[in-house]
């Protein structure tokens, strides 16, 4: 019975599940809406090491069967029993393989064209990456442009890989196709849609 | 727009309350996140319309299933809902609409423009600007706009795929060879974020600029064909023109008779069989907002009441 979750020690997820997915996907959509802005997730859950709360938000908001997930911790950790239980999304191997990617290390996160970007025709298959940073820096640092900034933006992101914004700037020269991404840390949250162009 | 004189009765809405026994705002979960999820792709990829699984509402196809799947999928106890069909808050679609969300959330509805958080609209963006943080929800009942040029989603797919989009110049064209202008009033197509040409939804052309960089943000839905479009805020929208023909809007030679604005959409009223007619502003909340500040049309002041009725449909 390797597959069984262990209930001893699972961990609730929303208080509402209902409404607390509701007021969270808000949250997530706001951030869509508004590239590089600093949104505060106010989630009241306890979650899964090495999970922050904005992450396990995020995951019991848009993750479920139909959402295979690859994600950089073990098949025997706390966090795949617990995604099995509230989210049921099969995790996947291979990261080319997944719609949404869970990276609970931002310094560790593979090299974005590892992930579907879509086709032509079906530009929004391509995969959405959580990625679990350290933090934000917003007013300086880098800026973004873009659908959904007025002017411009600007933030640093810490905990990243140098060779991460080089390979966004990959993501972007495909456009309309490249992966869609979420920023986490602790309760705050950033997303930085395939539209947004940063520069140093 | 045209609108007959006609004489129907007004839907009251009494007693709304929230009915126990639905799930929050009707859709079951599973849904409401499948909903979602292709929402942020298509903001994602502003003006890309992305396939979802449609559900069966309890409520006639053509009144809006799309735009009130994406309305289902956002709305919560913090909202103020608005629901708009061209440019009324009274008509049986928008009151029919309004009384669900009231009734299966629970959450406040709002005639004021300015007040909503949502504003679920057919064929009119309200002519108060729309700010930062709203959301306008546009049903479509047909989302596709090079489908009058080619019939088959497998093309017009394609199509988009490789931003293809002569067909839909030279139908223009020849709009302006045969009229001397391009002839398309409403769902006149536009241009999003310089990659993907759209259909606004059956607005008139008139609504198209306010389109270009709204601070809020516009999500399309139509149930019918299953697309979910989006228009994040600031998202440049250009209507397709021509260097020698600009894209134009709508003009009037009147004001409106109620309270005289020279700078909104107008509704032609026949008022009588002899070819009398006025003209007053489509979005009824705007003119009412003016009125009540004290701007005045031409009309005597009872004749303003009953013009105000007959649009509510006392
Ligand atoms: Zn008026």
């Amino acid at each position: 019975m390797t597959n069984a979750v262990n209930m001893s020690n699972l961990l609730p997820g929303f208080p509402d599940p209902v409404l607390g997915s509701q007021n969270t996907f808000r949250q997530v959509l706001d951030a869509m809406a508004h590239p590089g802005r600093v949104i505060h997730l106010d989630t009241g859950i306890q979650s899964p090491r090495p999970l922050r709360g904005a992450t396990t938000a995020v995951c019991l908001t848009l993750l479920d069967f139909e959402t295979p997930l690859w994600m950089d911790l073990d098949e025997k950790s706390d966090v795949s029993g617990w995604l099995r239980f509230h989210c049921g999304c099969p995790l996947v191997d291979s990261p080319f393989d997944a719609t949404f990617a869970l990276i609970s290390r931002g310094y560790g996160v593979p090299t974005l064209d590892q992930f579907n970007a879509g086709q032509d025709e079906f530009p929004e298959q391509s995969a959405t990456l959580i990625i679990q940073v350290s933090g934000f820096t917003s007013g300086s640092g880098r800026r973004l442009r873009g659908p959904g900034i007025e002017t411009f933006e600007r933030l640093e992101v810490h905990g990243l890989p140098d060779n991460f914004w080089m390979g966004w700037h990959l993501n972007q020269r495909i456009y309309p196709l490249g992966v869609d991404v979420l920023f986490t840390a602790s309760s705050t949250l950033v997303a930085l849609p395939r539209t947004t162009a940063v520069e140093e | 727009m045209r609108k007959q004189l006609v004489l129907q009765p007004r839907i009251k809405e009494t007693g709304l309350q929230l009915i126990k026994g639905y799930n929050f705002a009707y859709l079951d979960e599973g849904t409401k996140r499948m909903i979602r999820r292709a929402i942020l792709k298509a903001v994602a990829v502003p003006g890309h319309q992305v396939p979802f699984g449609s559900r069966e509402m309890p409520l006639p196809l053509g009144w809006g299933t799309g735009g009130i799947q994406i309305t289902a999928s956002l709305i919560g106890p913090d909202d103020i809902l608005k629901v708009i069909d061209q440019g009324s808050d009274d008509t049986t679609n928008a009151v029919s609409i309004r009384r669900f969300f009231t009734q299966t959330t629970g959450v406040r509805s709002t005639e004021k423009t300015w007040m909503a958080t949502l504003i679920q609209t057919r064929h009119r963006i309200p002519e108060t600007p729309l700010r930062a943080g709203q959301i306008i929800i546009f049903q479509v009942p047909i989302p596709e706009p090079l489908r009058f040029l080619e019939p088959r989603e497998t093309e017009t797919r394609k199509m988009h795929g490789l931003s293809e989009y002569g067909v839909m110049y030279i139908k223009l064209y020849e709009d302006i060879s045969i009229h001397g202008h391009i002839a398309t009033a409403y769902m006149y197509p536009v241009m999003v974020h310089n990659r993907y040409v759209a259909s606004p939804s059956p607005i008139p052309r008139f609504d198209n600029t306010k389109m270009n960089r709204m601070p809020a943000l516009q999500l399309f839905g139509a149930g019918r064909e299953k697309r979910i479009y989006a228009i994040p805020p600031y998202t440049t929208v250009k209507s397709l023109d021509f260097e020698d023909h600009p894209f134009e809007i709508e003009k009037w030679d009147h004001c409106c008779a109620l309270c005289g604005s020279g700078e909104s959409y107008l509704d032609e009223i026949v008022t009588d069989d002899q070819g009398g007619r006025l003209f007053v502003c489509s979005d009824t909340d705007y003119c009412q907002e003016r009125r009540a500040v004290g701007h005045k049309g031409s009309l005597p002041d009872a004749v303003k009441m009953a013009i105000t009725r007959v649009k509510r449909g006392d």
